[in-house]
């Protein structure tokens, strides 16, 4: 794996005994009180993933599952070979599938600092991120035609060298960013503070 | 006289059909990290880690795996779920 070197990505801590949760969120329910995953964000970065998470905001908030692919890929059909109890299931399905997500990414939305500053989670706060990060990385995923053949930073490094920069160029390097987030709170979330090393796949 | 209407004998395959357990199946996407798969199965089904791996693995190598069977309406409603957590998932029924 390429570690960024400039972007740690989060990391595990206790909380401070001093520091509350922060309001509106869930921190009372998280599995391990004391315990908060944290990452320090640039004012660059904190603005490249605000505007990544609005634009997937409206897209859920206003897009056509029927005719946008990356709200397709969001919301699939739960039968593969039978059209009418997909679309059924879907009836009863879709709307709350859709306030999860939506609220999923605000609530990402609202944790983001702005400016230079950090990303402070609970455990539950984190578990709403990764499906968030999911989320944004499968919409991304869709607009630049990522399939298992893909090698993203080859390809990345493909787009820095074009002379004329790109839209795809800025969306890999997105892509790329978000995957590093989204492993980095995995791997946080996985370290149960009794070793530095943790256990991933 | 009226001639009796034939009586519907009950259908022995409809029987067999309705009975048959229902799975859910995960697919192999392009996008979503092993680690995040392996994380979605301990939490959404209280899986322990090893099962959870090798049902990941499962998926990444043979590109589907069965990670739940029971009823109908419980495999859609862990359909919906694991597309909650952004999974591509289905539901049919088993053999």
């Amino acid at each position: 794996m390429v570690v960024p070197t400039v972007f740690r990505g989060f990391h595990r801590r206790h909380q401070d005994t001093f520091t509350t949760a922060q309001p509106g969120t869930t921190a009372e329910s998280s599995v391990q009180p004391g315990v908060e995953y944290v990452a320090e964000v640039a004012s660059l970065e904190a603005d490249a993933l605000r505007q990544v998470f609005q634009q997937v905001l409206a897209l859920l908030e206003g897009g056509s599952i029927r005719s946008d692919p990356a709200l397709r890929r969001l919301f699939p059909d739960g039968y593969r070979d039978d059209q009418a109890a997909a679309d059924e299931l879907r009836r009863f399905s879709e709307a709350a599938l859709r306030t999860g997500k939506l609220a999923a990414c605000r609530q990402v939305l609202a944790d983001l600092p702005t400016g230079q500053g950090q990303i402070r989670l609970s455990a539950a706060q984190a578990q709403t991120w990764l499906i968030a990060l999911t989320d944004a990385r499968l919409v991304l995923g869709i607009r630049l035609d990522i399939n298992s053949q893909t090698d993203v930073l080859a390809q990345l490094n493909q787009e820095s060298e074009r002379e004329k920069p790109q839209p795809a160029r800025l969306l890999l390097a997105m892509y790329q960013h978000l995957t590093y987030l989204q492993e980095s709170l995995l791997e946080a979330l996985a370290d149960r503070g009794d070793s530095a090393d943790t256990g991933d796949v | 006289m009226a001639t009796p209407t034939s009586v519907r004998e009950p259908d022995v395959n409809e029987a067999a059909r309705s009975a048959r357990p229902w799975a859910t199946i995960v697919w192999d996407d392009p996008v979503n990290l092993m680690s995040y798969v392996t994380y979605v199965f301990q939490t959404l089904f209280g899986y322990e880690e090893a099962k959870a791996t090798a049902l990941m693995l499962d998926v990444h190598r043979k590109g589907k795996a069965a990670v739940s069977s029971g009823a109908r309406e419980r495999m859609e409603h862990d359909v919906t779920q694991l597309h909650a957590y952004g999974l591509w998932a289905t539901l049919q029924q088993a053999g």
